[in-house]
């Protein structure tokens, strides 16, 4: 029994914590687009996407009486997979979240390779604006990338991607601005096509 | 947000682009985990138990059932049987025919109505023994004779004939001894032990002993002759009908307590068979032109059996005046 548009996620989630099953499948058909795309575009594999999805969700499932609204359902969905994430990063060991506008890791960030999009291999494959566009935000430093998703597949704000990642607003701000220019500068050649997408 | 956090063209195009969804079957899986996890919860206790009061249900049915096998049918029938086999007979019977007799007949398992509609009227066991039987047959017929007789007559002691007549002799041998300076003629039971004496109050003398004794016990009544001999003869007499009377009495109690029960019923059928005979004396006394004796006669067989006497009688003697009896 799929519930009213106009009940929250928290609703939702609390409904579910006492037993109301109909109220999971709700906001699972909410937030599983978001959170599988945010866990696919950080991690790159289909496979692991898939199996770290499920762990959130599972987590989620199993932690359902302990949730409190206290704050965004949605934070506390993506502070999940977040966790889940960084747990994923510690096992395989291959690779640190670090910003790119941090003045301590710039030499990192200048170590990083370049956006696939510069490869001539890859341009000649990602004709189309989604696959540039998809290839341009993974070309992304990691924390840039991360807060990107963040706005974009959980709608959250600067304040609660703070939150979520434990940093500072400010560094948040700064993530994102290096991240949009990065990606405003990759894709000045698909100006046509971004307006066409518009409409 | 300000132009730098946030990029309408970038939105729109990263909106257009990224539409992946995971896959049906790990929705699936995910779903699925989530209605097992809600089910798998701990239910309230409202079904916990539900089944009790179906327990108690068939707990009742089945002792209620039990309780219907095991209980004979016997118990309920026994006053239904009873009325079915006795209501004809008593309907067809005559007057003068012997009580005890009939009834009896009705509790012997030979008789045909009862071999035939019903199980035994009792829920006593068939084999008992024939001495058994008579009992209950007599104590039945007595006490449905006691529902029939009139309230005067239920009213007096419940005493069959032959008790009475038992008792008389006690009370007579009593009086013989309290009286042993008397010079009156001994008690009439005194000379003829274990015979039922013949007394005032007896009903129907004639069918309790035969004619010659009779005759001999009239004998007996007469006084003695007034002479020494007589007087010395007189007290020998008494002294043996003092040891005769003990002994009487002695065996008196015995038999009382063996003819109370069992000889009942041939108490009452000697009853029942002397009411001809006793109506065939008076008839004849009265015809004889001895009409106080008829009288006297009369009036025992009216004291004897109360209001039902006038059924008894035939209509002749149904209106001649009794005397009290003395």
């Amino acid at each position: 029994m799929p519930a009213p548009a106009a009940t929250t996620d928290e609703e939702l989630m609390l409904a579910y914590a006492a037993g109301d099953a109909a109220a999971f499948d709700a906001l699972y058909a909410r937030h599983k687009g978001g959170v599988y795309r945010y866990l696919l575009r950080q991690c790159r594999q289909g496979g692991v996407a898939d199996e770290l999805f499920q762990d959130v969700w599972m987590n989620l499932i199993r932690a359902r009486a302990s949730y409190a609204p206290t704050a965004k359902f949605t934070t506390w969905l993506y502070r999940l997979a977040h966790n889940r994430l960084v747990d994923h990063y510690r096992a395989s060991a291959h690779l640190t979240l670090v910003s790119a506008d941090d003045e301590a890791h710039e030499e990192t960030v200048a170590a990083l390779p370049g956006a696939r999009s510069d490869q001539p291999q890859v341009r000649a494959e990602t004709r189309e604006l989604g696959e540039r566009l998809r290839a341009a935000v993974a070309a992304l430093p990691p924390a840039q990338r991360e807060a990107f998703l963040l706005q974009q597949e959980g709608g959250l704000s600067l304040a609660e991607i703070a939150d979520l990642t434990g940093v500072g607003m400010e560094t948040v701000k700064s993530r994102l601005r290096y991240a949009l220019a990065k990606l405003r500068g990759d894709l000045v050649d698909l100006d046509d096509g971004l307006r066409e997408s518009l409409g | 947000m300000n132009e730098t956090e946030r990029d309408r063209r970038v939105d729109a195009a990263w909106s257009a682009a990224s539409r992946e969804e995971p896959p049906p079957s790990l929705d699936a899986a995910i779903r699925g985990a989530a209605r097992r996890a809600v089910d798998a919860a701990p239910r309230p206790k409202r079904d916990k138990h539900w089944w009790y009061p179906l327990a108690a249900a068939a707990t009742v049915t089945v002792l209620a059932v039990g309780i219907i096998q095991l209980t004979p049918p016997e118990q309920v029938a026994p006053t239904i049987v009873a009325d079915m086999t006795v209501a004809p007979r008593e309907a067809n019977k005559d007057v003068a025919r012997p009580l005890a007799s009939a009834d009896t007949k009705i509790v012997e398992p030979s008789t045909p109505i009862n071999a035939a509609s019903a199980p035994p009227a009792t829920p006593s066991p068939p084999a008992q023994p024939p001495a058994r039987r008579d009992q209950m047959a007599a104590s039945d017929s007595l006490a449905r004779e006691r529902a029939e007789a009139p309230a005067t007559e239920r009213d007096t002691p419940k005493q069959s004939p032959a008790a009475r007549r038992e008792l008389a002799a006690q009370d007579k041998l009593a009086s013989a001894k309290s009286d042993a300076a008397a010079n009156t003629a001994a008690s009439p039971a005194a000379g003829v032990p274990g015979t039922a004496p013949p007394s005032r109050s007896e009903p129907f003398p004639a069918a309790a002993a035969p004619e010659p004794q009779r005759e001999a016990a009239a004998e007996e009544r007469k006084p003695a002759p007034n002479t020494p001999a007589g007087a010395a003869a007189t007290r020998v007499a008494r002294s043996a009908a003092a040891t005769n009377a003990e002994e009487a009495q002695t065996k008196s109690k015995v038999a009382m307590a063996k003819v109370a029960t069992t000889d009942e019923a041939k108490a009452k059928e000697a009853s029942a068979r002397s009411v001809e005979e006793w109506i065939k004396r008076i008839r004849d006394l009265k015809n004889e032109g001895r009409l106080d004796e008829a009288a006297k006669e009369l009036a025992a067989f009216r004291n004897e059996y109360g209001e039902r006497a006038d059924a008894l009688l035939p209509a002749d003697l149904r209106a001649m005046k009794a005397q009290p009896a003395k």
